[in-house]
Order: C-alpha cells, then structure tokens, then sequence
C-alpha cells in the first residue's frame, strides 16, 4: 500500500506528489487536524485575549494592562499560594490514607477486604461538588448536622458554644475535603504496585527477624516509592485543578484558588472581566506545564528503580494480629466520612422542604415533594437526556480519537509522530476551567465562530474531549504496545485497508482497554462540572449544572435530590469499571 | 501504509456542508411599525421565548393574561444573576439567538447596545399608554419589574427590634463574620445616585472591615439566613424573600425596610436581533408593563413602589421610607462604573 514515491516523481510535478504523500497519510493529517483545532486554536485565542481589552468578541484594542493588573493584584498571590498549600497539604493526606488502604485491602488479612475493595470506588460516585455541598451542610458552623451534634455531645459535658467546633468555610475545610477526594485515585494507582510487588525483599527482612510494622515502613514502603511518588504527583497535581470545593467551600470564606479566581472573574462579579480571567488562564497553564514536566521526568525515573515486574508471583498475605478489626474500623470511618454522611445529609435535605438540622420537629417536616417537583419540571427531562447524550458522544469520541492518535504514535510509520505524542500531553496540562475559558474565547472568534457551536452540546463535548484525552492516549498506548503487530500486518497481507483493520482487527483485540477508558471517561463526564457550568446554555445543560442552579438559587432541597439521583445512578458504573480495571491491569481484585 | 480517503472524504465534505448550510442565518423576522402591523404580524408567530427569573405563581398569572389578552403564549427559561445574561449576549455574538426577549441585568445594558444584539424600539409610539417611566429614552429597553432592596434576617437569631434598619447598622462590629453580603453591588449602585462616590466607598471599605460573609448568590444567601447560617443578609432584593417563603412558609426570616430604600430596574427587557417571534415578544414585554401585567408583579415581589396601590407602594409607605432611584439615566455605564468602584473597595478583582 505504501506509495512508490521514486516512480511517482517521474510521472507527476511536485505538488501532485507532496498531494500524495499527504494522502498516504491522510488518518494522521485528519486526527492531527482535529487535535490542532480542538488544542491548538483554543490556546492560542486566550492567549491573545491576555493581550485584549474587552469583551472576547467585541475587542477594544491591544493591552498589556491585564498583566499589569493582574500581577499587581495581592488577590492573585494570595490565590496561588492557597492552591499551592492546598494542593500540598491535601496531596500529603490522600496518599496517607490511599497507601495505608492500599496495604491493608491489598496485603493484609484485614476482614472484608473484598467488600472494602469495592467499598473504596463508591467516592468516584459522589461528584466533587456534590460532596462540598454535602459537607457544607454537614460542618456549616452554626447549622451543620455534625456541628449541632458535637454541641450537643460537648454539653453534656458542660461545654456550651454557640457555633462550631468546625467550620467547613475556612482554609482546613478546604483541605480536609480534597485530602478525601482524592483517596480512590490514588488508591487505584499504588494498589496494582502492591499486588504485584517482588516479595523477597519482605521475605527477606522477615528472615532477619523485621517485625511487620519495620518491614512495612522500611522495606515495603521504600521498594514501592517510585510508584507512590509517581500517583502523589499526580494526585498533586489534581489538586492544583481543583474547582467544587473552592467554589462550594472557599468563595463563601473569601478564599480564592486559581481556578475560582478565573470563575470569579468570569461568571460573578460585576463587570466581567475576559482580559484578566485570560491572564489568570495563561498564568495557570503554564505552571501546570511544569508540573507536568516535573512529573512526566519523575515518572521516567522511576522506572529506573521498578521492583514490580512482569514475574507470576503473587506476594505473601501479611497477618496484623490483633489490628484486623482497628484497621477495618479505620475503613468504616473513612467510608463515613467519605460517602456515608455526605449522601444521608443530602438525602435528608432532599426529603424537607428547607435545610432543618436533624431533629424530631423537623421528621414532621418529611415530604417527597422535592422528588415530584423534579421529576414535574420538564426541564429536569431535557437535562438528563443532554448528560445522556454528552456522557455517551464525550466517552466514545475521547476513545477513538485516543485510540487512532496512539495507534499513530506507537504504530504508524510517519513523520510527526513525536509531534502528535507532545500534543496529546498538552491538554493534560490545562485545568479543566481553563479549558472552558479558552473553548469560550475561541468559539466566540472567528475561526471557530463560524461552526455555531457555541452553546451547544457540540462545545461541551469538545471541552470533555479535550480535557480527558490524554487519560484516553496514555491507556491506549500502553494497550497498543502489548498487541504483536504481526496480527495486522495478516490482515493487510489479506487485502484488508487501514481503517478494516484498525476497526476490525486491532480495535476489538483491545477492547477490555478501550471499555475501561470508555466508562472511566464517562463517569467523568456524567460528573464534570466545571466545564459544562462554564459553556452550558438553554440547549446543553446538564446534571451538574441544574444541580449548581438548584443549590444557588437558594434551592438545596431540589439540588440534594437531584444530587441523590446522580449518586444512584452512578453507583452502577463505578463498580462495572473496577471489572475492566482489573481486567486491564491483570489483577483479580 | 494509508488509509483510503474516498470515504472518510465525502463524509467529511458533507459534514462541512451541512455545518456550513446551518451557520446560515435564517432571514431575519420583520417587524411591525405601528400596533396594527405588530399585533397582525404576532398572531402569525409562535410561542415567546423568554429568557427571565420568575418563579412561582406570577408565571400563571401572567400566562393566562397574556392569553386572555392577545392569544398567544410565551416560555420562560430561567436565568438568574449576571452571568447567564453575559452568556445570552455571548451567543448572540456568535450568531445563535435563542430567545425574543432577553431581561438584561444593569451592568450589562451598555454592552447589548454597543454589541448590536438588541432592537431598539419606538415604544411610547407603539404602546401611549404605558407609563413613561417604564421605557428606556433609547428605545432599547422596556422595564417591568422593579427590584427593592433590604435587610433579610433571622428570626430566630435577630429580633425585630435588634434588626438592622438603617444600612449603617451592617457596620457595626457586633454583627462581624455573622451577616452576609452578595458580591454582586446592586443594593449600593442602587444607593449611589443619593450617597455619591465619596460616601459610598467609605462605607464599602468599612464594610469590608466588618468582615462580612461574601456570597455568590442571593437567593442561595437568603436560603442560608433562613437555615441560621447567617444572621441577615444585608442588601438582598425582597423577591428573594418572597422566593424562600414561597417554598417553606415556615421559615424564619423576615425583611427589614431600610430609611433609604435603594430601588432597581429589575427587569428590563429588550427584544433580540434576529428574533424568531418579534412582534408576539414586543406584544409580551408591553403585556409586562401594562396595569394588567404590573397587577401580577406583586406576586412575584417586584411591583412599582411609585405606583399607588401597589404592595410595594403599601410597604414603602407604612416604613416611611425614603426611596433612592437612579432611573435610566444612571442605570448602565454609571452603574457598571459604580460597581467597578464598589466591588474594588471591597478587595475584589476588579473589572477595568
């Protein structure tokens, strides 16, 4: 199939044969298209909007005063230091208690640690916005549920306080909630580590008299450093993204992140200001780029030290004596915390008619109405059927785009493949409110202006796209490298073309990969929030949208049974994508 | 190896087409000059969509008047605070015009003008008989609702006697990090035409001082003054009173009238460029100012207190209070300037 470019110089002029030679590599110049316009285009409208007076569509002339007035701003300091404590600090909690679980699920004979592995993917069903509200309503320190309850408990010790002990709107709430948050990640990303680790050197401090908790601290700990260090970055830099909870959280406390700034500076104060959100973007893409360099070297490294190789061991079950039970309980209470009580709270909320702190009054109160008011709203249809489609388009397009750019990058021979490779690890960078930003700013300005897809589903399925198609790439990649060439260079053999054979032969050879990517792009998508509240309209609301109004417009009944809902209905997938996760990664769970 | 580009070709080439063929505008809806022409012109169009924030039972009411009335009928889709408003405009400058009738916020007045979305309209002409007041002097804008702005406080928490009732009671220390304020100044640009620059940033910066809780949203910040989050509100519209109530009659909060009583253009509605039910919209937004219309906008709390009879005429009279208006001379760039100033005091990222 190759192109005979020698006989084809002698028959056709230059231009005829640059024409051919593109045609012969037509799948990498549409997906490169694609990506370029999807990537490319949006960065660089907010980078030229940092430069611009005005509104993005209606510019007012050429300016450095957004820079000035952005780094002459305390505000913004203050906003990049809090994330960089926030991320910090939280960071240091999740990969505590992901790695403590991690051993204890995964190494221990802690009781139920089935259950428990199941049990520690149920947070990927709660949203992040839907866990802030749910501790909002919990720790708020004059209503809050657990607040009233610890006020009551400290009475009965002669402690009277009218408000508190906690209050959930302060900087330690903040990094309370995102060191939970991200305990199931990481879980997820050490835990395959700790399966398939070589277990001599434990064995062999075992030998040496090394009680469990020395050969824990110093023998497993360190063997697996590499790949906790790896998920903390990573974890880390999730963090530095983070956006519900500073917004549910921090906004009320006047405490700004980055990215709340960009929403602030967008979508609530008055005026609005793009010029200065853009600098805010510019500002926060590139310190995520280096973090991402940072990482991506890190994570080279590592590799360099691997102590979890391709061997079929599988290593020993450690006994805790007499912690079997404290460790589970240990378990219960991060599941509470976790899952349990952000979900009662927003259950009871959904079933009264306003907030009450749980009490025998309030019981009386107890009505379905908010459930019929939502299900009566012809709207609450329309929006589940757009999350629908969105979740559905958003996870198929993010996979087949993932799996043609990976097929080019570890399998076609072209040029630009490195290219191709640094694009698709680009927009892994860009937090998912700067996506937004950019996508609007593009969307609003000729060239983009002119596909009308502004304020439809079209746009929130490219932000989604863009923003989980490095996750998609990376997966794909490592899938792709595991499948022997030699059964498509048969199908080819047999006459088939690229496209029969990529969809027919390759495609389905990968498909428990493909299927994990697909559902974990669509749990993210059915959960998204900051993209879609930055893009949506009348025509592409969805879940978390509606949700956020509900909630806003002084709604928290509706918005918890709304929230209840979602839960529900995302329960079901976070458990079937343990299935592929462990099919993919070859454990058994 | 390639790939065959036939197929993907001609799929990609009709997808272009089509995209292109859809980013046609449609050809734009005429107009009607005189009542005549606008209301013979209305019955051929359809249902009047309608971007606005009411909620409650003056939808009804106003539903069944304006059917009653000239037979047709109109969709609201709900849209609260200034940002969906700076995302209607925002779409309409890429060319996707989703509603008649658009009620643009204050600060955003200029920037419909200036960016060309809206028609501008010889209203007085059109409709005698709405009052003058109500009609933009550009044409641009016809108002219906107006906005009255106090204190909401906790019963439970506040006394009636305690509560504050004069807008320099927020200033007192007793009430730091328990009253909350909405980020978003149209209380105090409401204020600004009788206090002046001096005076009012003096007072923002000492309220700042007193460390309120700064809210994103002002009906979600009466919702946590009834739950007993906040102690009051200080500077809330009385819909967002009336909204709380609505939904949990039992809840315990109250709205305390201030001597000066700031009073807002709360709805003014403007008539999109390449509106697919122009006239039906023009039809609904006259509905909107008529007596009729203004005789359901107590229901919703946003009735004209300079119209006897009014409750909120009633309310304005039985407090004594003074009202403060800047009218449509000051509404739009002035008040976007004032907010600007205010929203800077208070330590906010500014918009330039």
């Amino acid at each position: 199939m190759a192109i005979d470019t020698l006989s084809l110089s002698r028959q056709f002029p230059r231009w005829r044969l640059r024409w051919e030679r593109l045609r012969g590599n037509i799948l990498l110049v549409v997906v490169m298209a694609v990506l370029l316009a999807m990537i490319v285009i949006p960065i660089g409208r907010l980078l030229i909007n940092s430069f611009l007076e005005g509104h993005p569509a209606l510019p007012e002339g050429w300016t450095l005063q957004n820079y000035t007035t952005a780094f002459g701003m305390p505000l913004f300091y203050q906003a990049l230091a809090t994330t960089l404590v926030l991320a910090t600090i939280g960071t240091a909690i999740t990969v505590v208690i992901a790695v403590l679980f991690a051993w204890l699920i995964e190494r221990t004979d802690m009781p139920c640690r089935n259950l428990a592995w199941a049990l520690i993917l149920i947070p990927m069903a709660i949203p992040g916005v839907l866990f802030a509200l749910g501790w909002a309503l919990l720790l708020s320190p004059k209503t809050g549920a657990m607040n009233v309850f610890l006020r009551d408990v400290f009475a009965l010790f002669g402690v009277e306080i009218t408000e508190g002990p906690i209050n959930i709107y302060s900087i330690g709430g903040l990094i309370f909630l995102d060191g939970l948050r991200g305990v199931t990640t990481v879980f997820l990303m050490v835990v395959g580590a700790f399966r398939m680790m070589d277990p001599s050197l434990e064995e062999a401090a075992r030998v040496s008299k090394a009680g469990t908790v020395a050969t824990f601290f110093r023998v497993t700990l360190p063997a697996l450093s590499p790949a906790i260090l790896a998920a903390a970055m990573y974890s880390f830099i999730s963090s530095m993204e983070s956006f519900e909870a500073p917004l549910a959280i921090g906004l009320p406390a006047n405490i700004f992140v980055l990215s709340t700034l960009i929403y602030f500076t967008t979508r609530i104060q008055a005026p609005l200001d793009y010029g200065l959100a853009a600098v805010f973007g510019v500002s926060y893409m590139i310190l995520m780029v280096f973090l991402l360099i940072w990482y991506r070297r890190a994570v080279r490294n590592s590799e360099r030290f691997a102590t979890v190789s391709g061997k079929g061991f599988r290593p020993r079950i450690v006994s805790i004596g007499q912690w079997r039970y404290p460790a589970l309980a240990l378990f219960v209470v991060y599941f509470l915390f976790a899952v349990a009580a952000p979900f009662c709270v927003l259950l009871w909320t959904s079933l009264l008619p306003g907030y009450r702190v749980p009490s025998i009054d309030a019981i009386r109160l107890i009505t379905l109405d908010n459930y019929r008011e939502i299900f009566a709203t012809d709207r609450v249809f329309e929006v589940i059927w757009n999350t629908l489609v969105l979740m559905v388009v958003a996870a198929t397009a993010t996979m087949v785009l993932a799996f043609l750019a990976s097929w080019i990058i570890v399998r076609a021979p072209v040029r630009g493949r490195g290219l191709l490779d640094g694009l698709m690890f680009v927009p892994h960078a860009i937090p998912g409110i700067v996506i937004a930003l950019a996508l609007i700013m593009a969307f609003l300005t000729p060239p983009l202006r002119y596909t009308g897809l502004y304020g439809t589903m079209g746009i929130l399925v490219i932000g989604l796209v863009i923003a989980y198609i490095s996750f998609g790439t990376r997966l794909m990649n490592s899938a792709i490298m595991q499948v022997h060439k030699e059964l498509e260079q048969a199908a080819y053999v047999s006459g088939a073309s690229t496209a029969k054979t990529l969809f027919f032969i390759t495609l389905p050879l990968l498909f428990p990969a493909f299927a994990a990517g697909w559902i974990w792009v669509a749990v993210h998508a059915l959960r998204a929030f900051s993209i879609p509240l930055m893009l949506s309209s009348k025509n592409n609301e969805v879940f978390a949208v509606l949700l956020w109004e509900f909630w806003e417009n002084g709604t928290a009944s509706l918005a918890s049974g709304l929230g209840v809902l979602l839960i529900i209905a995302l329960i079901p997938l976070s458990l079937l994508m343990r299935r592929f996760i462990v099919q993919v990664s070859g454990q058994q769970g | 190896m390639n790939v065959t580009a036939t197929g993907c070709g001609r799929t990609c080439l009709a997808t272009v087409l089509i995209s292109v063929a859809c980013a046609i505008p449609a050809e734009a809806a005429q107009f009607g000059t005189t009542i005549d022409e606008v209301v013979a012109l209305a019955k051929k169009e359809r249902t009047v969509q309608v971007a606005n924030s009411w909620r409650g039972p003056v939808l009804k009411e106003i539903a069944e008047g304006f059917k009653k009335k000239h037979g047709l009928t109109f969709k609201q889709t709900y849209v609260s605070a200034i940002d969906s408003r700076e995302r209607i405009l925002s779409e309409a400058l890429a060319g996707l015009v989703e509603y008649d009738l658009v009620n643009v916020s204050g600060e955003l007045r200029p920037q419909y003008i200036k960016a060309g979305v809206i028609t501008p309209l010889d209203w007085s002409k059109l409709f005698p008989n709405v009052q003058p007041t109500l009609i933009d002097p550009n044409g641009y804008f016809l108002a219906a609702g107006m906005s009255r702005y106090g204190i909401i406080y906790n019963t439970s928490l506040v006394s009636s006697d305690k509560a504050p009732k004069r807008w320099e009671d927020c200033l007192d220390p007793m009430w730091k990090g328990k009253m909350a304020v909405y980020t978003r100044p149209r209380t105090f640009t409401g204020l600004w035409p009788a206090w002046g620059e001096e005076k009012s940033l003096a007072f923002h910066r000492k309220l700042k001082d007193n460390g309120p809780i700064w809210t994103a949203d002002q009906t979600g910040t009466a919702a946590k003054v009834a739950a007993g989050e906040y102690a009051f509100g200080c500077g809330l519209p009385y819909h967002t009173f009336l909204n709380i109530k609505r939904r949990d009659k039992t809840a315990p909060i109250a709205f305390s009238i201030p001597t000066e009583l700031p009073i807002q253009i709360g709805e003014a509605f403007a008539v999109m460029k390449g509106a697919k039910n122009p006239n039906a919209a023009i039809l609904f937004a006259s509905y909107l100012a008529s007596s009729e219309g203004q005789a359901a906008y107590h229901l919703y709390g946003r009735s004209n207190p300079f119209v006897e009879g009014t409750l909120a005429n009633e309310q304005v009279n039985k407090a004594g209070a003074k009202l403060v208006f800047g009218g449509w001379e000051f509404a739009g760039a002035k008040e976007a300037a004032a907010a600007k100033k205010i929203v800077e005091a208070w330590g906010f990222p500014k918009g330039r």
